[in-house]
């Protein structure tokens, strides 16, 4: 399965690889912010994106809008310091099926990215 | 008196080995009568064989008396016999012997001391094949009789298990090994036995196996054997590793260039100037000079001398003295286990690094906590706190295994490290025995016998029946880094 990291913290990204080599997922590309996602999401094809959503030149939430408007259909999971009720509605409604709050553990972290692809199958 | 009807008539000679017959034709006989029948027929009554070739040459030989005039009788060879060819007796062909292209000479560039003498073979290599004899071929005598050939005997090869003839007559090792060939035997032997020297007439030895040397080995040469090596001579200044023992019958004069690598135990009547490790027990009869050695298991000299050098020893020590009266400074490091200890070391180094890093991000974490409780975290706060945790947990992970597994080896060394020196004769002044960090170095004698053992965290000396006695009583005590030693 093919993973795209979107975070503009490099240590951020690290420890998402790392969680995302656990579970068994070794197809792994970066990206620093929505820009360079949208540059490197065609090519690659993810299969599950990770986006942050506080980033330079492009934010998470425009990156999504945009990805969603070109017909891109790969599970998003949205890993923010946001908990705002208002903000997460804002996310589901770009397109975001999931998300996860900072701090997280990796338990967490884990969990969710299980029950977003669990919905998606049982879809 | 005329001549007889004998005498005129065309005569048939056969040899008495039946493998010519000739026709003799007087110079007087009719040449009108003489025709390919009568010559035939006379050949006939002879007993000779007549074949399509022999009635050819009749006729030439006929068409060719028509033509001449002779005063003396004509003899011609009519028919000679076929020789019987015996067969091929079988051989041996090997291919161990085939000779290396010179292109091929040049680009290895063996020195002479690479240059072996033996030939040496894998298991499953092809060394040579069995020709099979060949079948002898029968001849035929001018009277049509056979001349029996003779068939080829059998190629004479004693072989035993280490060598395996496959159906197309191949000889294929059945083992790694050095090949031992005789006029009429052959096997792959584990052992190599040198009868004299290792020199530049064996080269050097790198043997999957045992090695045995009848006489010495030469200064630069290297002895290599996964198994054990016995020298019934004399060791000069050169190499010798060993998976298994090393045997130095004559004893080893290394000349400050005898290097050993033993993974047995090293037995010798003398070690001048050898460098190397020993995985078990060193065995001396004699002197150990100036040697600087390791070995992982014991000293057993009980008659020997250790003088000059350094001798790092995890087991005991039994010898008859140590150092000299001229005070050559003669160190003996012990109470270590140098194969464990490095590791304790470095696993000692991990968990000190790893406790501090989290406590470190204990205290970040704790400042991180308070922000949290007074709602004053920021997105990078949160961000900085994840990542906190997952570092954390990490660390806790590396901890749960090194912190167990330190103790472990801390118990293993403590239960190998043995301290434990017993002299038989004396102890010379100048002797330094090193113990972790403290050295101490004989300012005094001692005659033997005498223990020297650890009690209460130093050394202490003791003879038999009487109290130990602290080792600082006759000795200085340094610490280790101290350059004036």
């Amino acid at each position: 399965m093919k993973v795209l990291l979107v975070d503009d913290s490099k240590t951020m990204r690290n420890i998402q690889k790392g969680i995302m080599t656990q579970l068994g997922y070794g197809q792994i590309e970066e990206a620093a912010d929505g820009l360079d996602a949208l540059s490197k999401v065609g090519a690659f094809e993810p299969d599950l994106m990770l986006v942050d959503w506080n980033m330079p030149n492009m934010d998470g939430l425009t990156f999504v809008q945009k990805y969603r408007a070109t017909g891109g259909k790969a599970p998003i999971i949205m890993v923010t310091t946001e908990a705002e009720k208002s903000r997460v509605v804002e996310a589901i409604k770009a397109g975001v099926n999931n998300y996860v709050v900072k701090p997280f553990t990796p338990e967490v972290l884990s969990e969710r990215i299980k029950e977003t692809l669990d919905r998606l199958k049982a879809a | 008196m005329g001549k007889t009807a004998e005498q005129s008539s065309i005569r048939v000679n056969v040899s008495s080995d039946k493998k010519r017959a000739d026709i003799i034709i007087p110079p007087d006989f009719d040449r009108n009568i003489l025709c390919p029948d009568y010559c035939e027929e006379i050949l006939r009554q002879a007993g000779v064989e007549i074949t399509d070739k022999i009635r050819k040459r009749i006729k030439n030989m006929v068409a060719k008396t028509k033509q001449t005039e002779s005063e003396h009788p004509i003899k011609v060879t009519i028919a000679k016999a076929t020789p019987a060819k015996n067969g091929q007796d079988g051989r041996v062909e090997w291919k161990v012997d085939e000779e290396v292209p010179e292109e091929q000479k040049e680009e290895d560039q063996l020195s002479f001391y690479d240059q072996s003498a033996f030939i040496m073979v894998e298991t499953g290599q092809i060394l040579g094949i069995i020709h099979p004899p060949t079948a002898g071929e029968d001849g035929r005598d001018v009277l049509g009789c056979t001349i029996a050939a003779k068939d080829g005997k059998e190629a004479k090869l004693r072989l035993d298990e280490s060598i395996l003839i496959d159906a197309s007559g191949n000889l294929i090792a059945q083992q790694e090994g050095v090949l031992k060939r005789s006029i009429d035997s052959a096997a792959v032997q584990k052992c190599i036995e040198i009868k004299e020297y290792v020199d530049f007439s064996t080269g050097n030895i790198d043997f999957d196996g045992d090695v045995i040397v009848g006489e010495g080995v030469r200064d630069c040469f290297i002895v290599k054997a996964t198994g054990d090596v016995e020298v019934r001579g004399l060791i000069e200044a050169a190499t010798v590793e060993t998976g298994g023992n090393l045997r130095a019958a004559g004893g080893f004069a290394g000349r400050e260039r005898g290097i050993v690598q033993i993974g047995g135990s090293l037995f010798g009547r003398y070690l001048d100037n050898v460098h190397g490790e020993i995985q078990h027990d060193l065995v001396v009869d004699r002197e150990i000079i100036n040697c600087e050695l390791l070995i992982h298991g014991n000293i057993e000299s009980e008659h020997g001398s250790l003088i000059g050098g350094k001798m790092t020893v995890t087991g005991h020590v039994i010898i008859s003295t140590i150092g000299s009266g001229a005070g050559v400074p003669t160190e003996l490091i012990i109470g270590t286990v140098p194969r464990l200890e490095p590791l304790a070391v470095d696993l000692s180094k991990l968990i000190e690094h790893s406790t501090s890093r989290r406590n470190v991000l204990m205290e970040d974490q704790q400042t991180l906590n308070k922000l949290a409780e007074a709602g004053r975290m920021t997105g990078p706060d949160k961000e900085r706190q994840t990542e906190i945790m997952f570092e954390m947990e990490e660390l806790n992970s590396i901890l749960a295994k090194a912190e167990p597994t330190y103790q472990n080896l801390v118990d293993k060394i403590n239960q190998q490290r043995t301290i434990d020196v017993y002299v038989h004769r004396k102890l010379f002044s100048g002797t330094m025995f090193t113990l972790g960090d403290q050295r101490f170095k004989m300012n005094n004698e001692l005659r033997g016998p005498v223990r020297i053992v650890k009690k209460l965290g130093t050394l202490y000396y003791e003879r038999s029946g009487a109290d130990p006695i602290m080792l600082s009583d006759v000795a200085d005590i340094q610490p280790v880094w101290n350059k004036d030693d």
